[in-house]
């Protein structure tokens, strides 16, 4: 969890919620096209609202972490929205679409809650860790 | 459970009036049959065309099984449920793709 894996990480995660919502929006309006019965698809864990609103708390987050690299607080841990703050921001940014990824495997691949809680938490302290590694030496 | 008769059907509607039949007397398995037998020869096609890329294959294999799970969907041939299964594999193999380090 060094070097580039952060960037992949957030990136791929973005990348999936809005091939995701491609994917989606194309089955639904090509079901609407000849007449099949999209609520089993749009429902549920494929909402498309929640993939947008995924999306936009990414989006939202990414807003957040810049403004704070405007306002040169990064790394200022005095400051209460400092280093802390930042890497706040930071983990909310990546498990913000992970954990619309577990939902659409707990419900539609029937993976276990167990199992995805298991990923999940994993997940976060992988990068308790891996931020802590980036604040402190910059790599 | 009774089924239709095949001698009902009125064969000039071509595959529009076979496929619902099939899908009816098989309870869907015959499209989801079918379906799992795309996957497993793209994904197989892929791997001995690139030994070892297994996230590539599971990947291109899902994306191919998106697109004919699409038509097979409102062909009546799979059920939406079925179909989900389809969109949800192909979207955790793009993660893992995503995902995926640069080998090139």
């Amino acid at each position: 969890m060094g070097d580039d894996g952060f960037k992949r990480t957030i990136i791929a995660l973005t990348l999936f919620v809005a091939f995701s919502w491609l994917l989606i929006s194309v089955a639904i309006d090509f079901g609407a096209e000849y007449g099949v019965d999209a609520n089993e698809i749009g429902g549920g864990a494929l909402n498309l609202g929640e993939f947008q609103s995924s999306a936009g708390a990414v989006e939202g987050n990414a807003s957040a972490f810049r403004i704070s690299f405007e306002d040169g607080n990064v790394d200022d841990i005095d400051d209460a929205s400092g280093m802390f703050g930042t890497a706040k921001k930071f983990i909310t940014l990546i498990t913000t679409p992970f954990t619309l990824l577990g939902s659409v495997m707990e419900n539609i691949l029937g993976v276990p809650a167990l199992l995805i809680n298991v990923l999940l938490g994993l997940l976060g302290i992988g990068l308790i860790l891996g931020i802590w590694r980036v604040l402190r030496t910059g790599s | 459970m009774a089924h239709t008769s095949p001698t009902t059907i009125n064969a000039s509607a071509g595959l529009d009036s076979f496929l619902p039949y099939i899908s009816e007397v098989t309870n869907f398995w015959f499209g989801r049959m079918v379906m799992i037998a795309i996957f497993v020869i793209f994904a197989m096609g892929y791997l001995r065309a690139k030994p070892d890329d297994y996230i590539g294959a599971f990947a291109v294999a899902s994306y191919v099984s998106f697109v004919l799970g699409l038509l097979f969907w409102v062909m009546g041939l799979v059920t939406g449920m079925d179909f989900a299964l389809i969109l949800g594999i192909a979207m955790i193999s793009s993660v893992v793709l995503f995902l995926q380090p640069k080998t090139v």
